[in-house]
């Protein structure tokens, strides 16, 4: 338990080392110069060296990506350059937003993608299999924000089911819950897809193994094994893929976040970028690739929780 | 059951086919015609867009501001007048260019580096894995959005940007196939009459990889698509005048409203292109690997 | 004694891409209460798919013809609902390979549970009936083992757990299909001495299957010998061994180490190899290895000739010297 607590540690660490360099040395790599980006081409060159000077980067590339690390390791994620306002206070404040946004799109993906993908693989090869397969496929490639677009335009302005923009009025549950309806379930929709090829080709070849026939040989029936003793055993991958997933699904939450308006971290990236922003854009990096490590650590607890084999490697 | 059938060994490699025999299986599909189509049609409006595009797609014409479609204008015009279709025939332009230069420079670094971690020393592979896992596990649009802040947005930038992001998964194919031919008889046996194990690895691993490469290509194209037309839909992607579907999406999204038949437009030749890409992997996959039923990653 | 199973003219046969595979040819097999036989033969005999049409677990691309008379009923004929009913509740089976044989999620107790769903009785009951049979399968410390899981536990004890998840169910019918071939030696007799003891357990007759001829002297007391689908010989173990007609038995009891006299530095075998399962087959499948074979081996199809104490010989040779 304490090896992997370690191990899991490290790859926190790498990730934020990693993404932290990359960004640092892609400025270096392409041509521009983030100062004059920032403060337009009418800027002149004092200008542009005092903003250098706060953004820290009149220092070597190491000792930045060194400071930035040394104050992230201590829980400060800086300061807003426009409103000296804590980054830690913007981040907690959006990321409960997101947060939601993101389980709920999970737990639209296990509602849906799990029985549809057991339905399928009870049925290989039958039309229905094939229609899921084909509709799977196709809302795994569909990009979230357009999907976001298409369905804003018919049940929000169209049919007017559902709060086109916001997150809901702040106190009123019920208001929060029904804006949360059209995000998630764009967030969610390739993850209902994913999920149910994964669940059909992870139940295929469950079916497959010899417990299943000694289970059918003591005449247990085929929707009990599939149910109680093969499904457990199929969901194992699901859980790693979500775990693994979740920047890709962050990814989604980004895009759609802007699409409703949805003040969460995706709008704050956003937000800032586009008033770049540095401080606020690289803490609500860091966070993202932190809830990464944490939703690794959750996925690995979970399937040693189904899996007892697995209990062995934690 | 123990029926005395020989089994042919199962070969790690997608049997080497002709070209022609490939394309016949995917058509052979109703979902490998449907891709083929979409994959053609994109392709043929990417190189021929001054031919086919019947209007200029950057000319202003103010008094055509936010009209719905008409028998001049198939798919109606934006806030300043333009005609779509020309703007989103012109896109593919940006589109394509983009596809297939960033996955194929996924392709080229991925390989590159999956030979020298599966082929090198320890800790290089282990690195080179951690950055790996790393890169994989940022929200690729937040870093993205990230870069372009930085460093102004260009066409190269949004390149560079997928080929880092898509690389991960080049990257393990080629080298998790490079340890197995490393240890594989015929590398050792090269090596031990004086020839370098590297270029016995290099030459086999082409043959043995080509079809899942190829396969791997035409599945990222959909996300490579996603992801240029998401930065220009946020603005910071291709920048004005010049047309990308995501633009076009974005300047009907303002509209949303008055003239919902710019988003309808704008938002079918993304439809179109990732599903027409991933159904044309699909179908590659199945022609030259029957067995395998593996699904990709959203 | 009365008859528990009466297979009659069973053929097994499966689709395949060149043509379709017949695995079984036309067997007769009976088995009488409490009776113990062993079905012998090499891989690609048909031994698999009989025991998987006893079962009533056959493929569903398999086609099946004849009789498979269990307790007066047709197997066969019967329902899927009615077949599952006979599952677990009369046909009990001890599997292949202990190692991928249980549910590797469910701790051992819970699946000793679940696998007597045909019983009356609540789940403690059961736990209890569970906790005591382990016991007399000579488990040690089975409170513990109901709570364990089976990567938890050695393939002897797996074993084990499976034939008392078979005897729970109070089978009158016990297949054991080839139990010890994924145990080392020493675990395979003491499996073999376990399902000798578990006469006394249950009143079952037990159908073991195995290639090993050792195991079945050890064990059984009637044998039936299976070639490339067909069934060759069978009769009383004392008989068979003592005095084996088919120039196959013969063969396979002269490979036995167990029954070398003479000192040799090489093991004997049998040339050549079983004929494919394709369905077309003229004359006695045996006849290419066959040292013996002669004129109609090789054209006519295989007499059956009856032998006291109730033994069958299929051959030519022995059909012309009787």
């Amino acid at each position: 338990m304490l090896f992997y607590l370690f191990r899991r540690l490290l790859l926190a660490i790498s990730v934020l080392l990693v993404t932290v360099t990359m960004l640092f040395s892609l400025v270096f790599l392409v041509p521009g110069d983030p100062a004059s980006v920032a403060l337009g081409p009418r800027a002149t060159q004092a200008q542009k060296e005092a903003l250098r000077q706060r953004m820290g980067m009149d220092q070597p590339a190491l000792v930045q990506v060194g400071r930035f690390l040394a104050r992230v390791a201590t829980g400060d994620l800086g300061e807003d350059v426009l409103t000296h306002r804590p980054v830690n206070q913007l981040v907690a404040r959006a990321l409960p937003n997101t947060l939601v946004l993101a389980l709920t799109a999970i737990g639209w993906a296990m509602l849906l993608g799990i029985p549809l993908g057991c339905w399928a693989a009870l049925r290989p090869d039958t039309l229905a299999d094939r229609v899921i397969g084909v509709l799977s496929t196709s809302v795994i490639a569909l990009p979230a924000f357009v999907v976001a677009i298409y369905a804003l335009l018919v049940f929000s302005v169209g049919l007017k089911w559902f709060p086109a923009i916001g997150a809901g009025h702040p106190g009123d549950l019920g208001s929060q819950l029904h804006a949360l309806v059209l995000p998630s379930l764009t967030v969610g929709l390739s993850w209902i897809g994913y999920l149910a090829r994964l669940v059909r080709a992870s139940m295929l070849e469950v079916l497959q193994e010899n417990h299943v026939r000694t289970y059918r040989a003591f005449g247990l029936s085929d929707r009990l094994i599939a149910l109680h003793y093969v499904l457990p055993i199929a969901i194992v991958p699901v859980v790693s893929v979500l775990g693994v997933g979740i920047g890709s699904l962050l990814s989604g939450a980004v895009l759609t976040e802007i699409v409703f308006a949805r003040p969460g971290l995706g709008k704050l990236a956003y937000d800032s970028v586009i008033s770049r922003n540095f401080p606020v854009v690289m803490g609500t990096v860091v966070v993202t690739a932190a809830l990464y490590v944490l939703a690794n650590v959750a996925a690995d607890l979970i399937n040693a929780r189904l899996d007892p084999r697995l209990r062995q490697g934690l | 059951m123990n029926l005395n059938t020989a089994q042919p060994p199962v070969a790690s490699a997608a049997p080497r086919q002709g070209a022609a025999r490939v394309l016949r299986h995917v058509w052979a599909r109703n979902m490998g015609r449907f891709a083929l189509v979409c994959v053609l049609l994109l392709l043929a409006c990417a190189l021929f867009a001054p031919w086919i595009a019947p209007h200029d797609p950057i000319a202003i014409k103010a008094a055509l501001r936010l009209q719905g479609p008409s028998a001049e204008y198939w798919l109606g015009n934006d806030q300043l007048g333009r005609d779509v279709l020309s703007r989103l025939i012109y896109g593919s332009r940006i589109a394509m260019s983009v596809a297939f230069l960033g996955a194929g420079g996924a392709l080229a670094c991925g390989m590159v580096l999956g030979l020298l971690a599966g082929y090198g020393p320890r800790w290089l592979d282990t690195v080179l894995m951690l950055c790996c896992d790393s890169v994989m596990s940022i929200p690729m649009i937040l870093f993205a959005l990230v870069v372009v802040a930085l460093v102004g947005s260009s066409v190269s930038t949004i390149i560079l940007i997928i080929v880092t992001f898509m690389m991960p998964g080049y990257f393990r194919v080629v080298r998790s196939q490079t340890l197995v031919l490393k240890r594989m008889d015929y590398v050792t046996a090269a090596r031990g009459m004086g020839a370098s194990g590297l270029s016995v690895v290099v030459r086999h691993l082409v043959p043995n990889l080509g079809g899942t490469l190829l396969v791997l290509v035409a599945m990222d194209i959909p996300a490579v698509v996603a992801i240029e037309s998401g930065l220009s839909f946020l603005g910071q992607g291709v920048q004005p005048p010049t047309a990308s579907w995501g633009s076009v999406l974005n300047d009907g999204y303002a509209f949303i409203r008055q003239a919902p038949h710019i988003v309808i437009a704008a938002g079918l030749p993304i439809v179109f292109a990732t599903l027409g890409f991933t159904f044309l992997g699909e179908a590659l996959r199945d022609a030259l690997d029957p067995r395998s039923t593996g699904g990709q990653r959203p | 004694m009365s008859m528990l199973l009466d297979i009659r003219r069973l053929s097994v046969s499966y689709a395949s891409e060149h043509g379709p595979l017949q695995a079984v040819r036309n067997i007769d097999l009976t088995l009488e209460k409490g009776q113990v036989l062993g079905l012998v033969g090499e891989s690609g005999s048909g031994k698999s798919t009989l025991v998987s049409a006893l079962l009533t677990l056959l493929p569903p691309g398999a086609q099946a013809s004849g009789q498979v008379i269990y307790q007066g009923q047709d197997l066969l004929q019967m329902s899927p609902a009615q077949r599952r009913g006979l599952r677990g509740n009369g046909i009990a089976t001890v599997s292949q390979d202990p190692f991928t044989a249980l549910n590797p999620v469910v701790t051992i107790g819970k699946q000793l549970v679940a696998f007597q769903h045909h019983k009356p009785g609540s789940k403690a009951e059961k736990a209890a009936r569970a906790l005591a049979m382990l016991e007399r399968v000579g488990l040690s410390d089975p409170a513990t083992r109901m709570r364990q899981y089976p990567h938890e536990l050695s393939g002897g004890i797996r074993q084990r757990v499976a034939i008392a998840a078979a005897l729970l169910t109070e089978p009158a019918l016990l297949i054991a299909d080839e139990p010890t071939t994924a145990l080392d030696a020493t675990t395979e007799m003491q499996i073999v001495a376990l399902l000798r003891e578990s006469r006394d357990v249950v009143d079952a007759a037990i159908l073991f299957v195995t290639h090993d001829l050792h195991l079945v002297g050890s064990l059984c007391d009637h044998v039936a010998v299976m070639y490339a689908g067909e069934m060759v010989e069978a009769g009383p173990v004392a008989q068979v061994f003592a005095a084996p007609r088919h120039p196959y038995t013969q063969a396979l009891l002269a490979c036995d180490p167990a029954r070398i006299v003479t000192p040799t530095r090489t093991l004997p075998f049998i040339p050549g190899h079983v004929p494919p399962p394709t369905a077309a087959r003229l004359g006695c499948p045996f006849q290419p290895r066959c040292s013996h074979a002669f004129g109609p081996c090789a054209s006519e199809a295989l007499p059956t000739t009856p032998l006291p104490f109730g033994g069958m010989v299929r051959c030519h040779k022995v059909t012309a010297h009787a």
